[in-house]
């Protein structure tokens, strides 16, 4: 059921626009906002923070129906045995990807946020955006 | 696919915790002021929760209560906390380990960072979430 719900975001072209474009306006935000970080300007972090979570929020509405996961506390454990397994063996070497595409994002963050470089920083905004996005359907079905 | 009614006062507040506190950790992680960070990113771990439970931020422990007492409730939800805050401290080690890898760069470290951040993103989301992303 959940796998039709990512389907049906995917073949909505409207709302895969809003996704596309909702995350690219995060990986903007978060590639300038550690530049200005790196060269100490709050209120211009400020800015890109703000830009950041709104991307999110908005591509997490278009691929889920919601802006924020809700609530899903386990009244009976404080860690669902449950919620460490994942459900095929397949999902394990995507998510290991995802995961390793993100932490490549965050290497190529660490060269082009040291060279200032606006645009460049974004390459690794988009392998850390793009690698959360596969370890998280991985996981979850959902692309956040 | 499911919408969701949103409670707007609460996400917006939470919004405000969690652009305020991701500030002053993108800030203060290139002073390698670790604690500071620290806080930044338990400003933004409240502010998740209030922008997730809607008029339920104000009555923390509703929904844990459903089918149990009050006292293990008290008890799960505090043990929640505590481990919620173990892992935000990971993330601050971690991504203020990748802000000083900017300063002063080292593949090995830039590695160690994202394996901070992400290990403590996964651990705080397990604990607050029920699932590892």
């Amino acid at each position: 059921m959940m796998q039709l719900e990512s389907t049906f975001a995917v073949r909505n072209p409207g709302r895969f626009t809003l996704f596309f474009a909702s995350l690219t306006l995060t990986s903007i935000s978060l590639s300038s906002g550690f530049i200005w970080a790196y060269q100490g300007r709050p209120l211009l972090v400020f800015l890109a923070a703000t830009g950041a979570w709104a991307g999110y929020s908005i591509a997490h509405y278009a691929v889920t129906g919601r802006v924020i996961d809700t609530d899903t506390r386990n009244s009976e454990h404080v860690i669902d045995p449950d919620a460490l397994r994942l459900q095929d063996r397949w999902r394990y070497p995507i998510a290991i990807a995802g995961i390793s595409l993100l932490i490549t994002g965050m290497y190529l963050g660490v060269l082009y946020i040291r060279a200032e470089n606006h645009l460049a920083t974004n390459l690794g905004g988009a392998c850390f955006l793009g690698g959360y996005v596969i370890a998280h359907y991985a996981v979850t079905d959902e692309f956040l | 696919m499911s919408t969701q009614v949103v409670h707007w006062p609460s996400f917006l507040t939470g919004s405000a915790l969690i652009i305020g506190g991701s500030t002053i950790a993108g800030i203060f992680s290139f002073q390698n002021r670790v604690w500071i960070v620290f806080l930044g990113f338990t400003c933004f771990l409240e502010g998740y929760r209030t922008a997730q439970r809607g008029r339920d931020w104000l009555t923390p422990l509703r929904a844990p209560l459903r089918g149990t007492n009050t006292t293990k409730a008290v008890i799960r939800e505090a043990t929640r906390l505590f481990l919620m805050l173990i892992g935000v401290s990971i993330i601050a080690l971690g991504v203020t380990k990748f802000a000083q890898t900017i300063i002063d760069p080292s593949a090995l470290d830039a590695a160690v960072a994202g394996i901070y951040s992400i290990g403590g993103y996964i651990w705080a989301h397990t604990v607050l979430n029920h699932g590892l992303l």
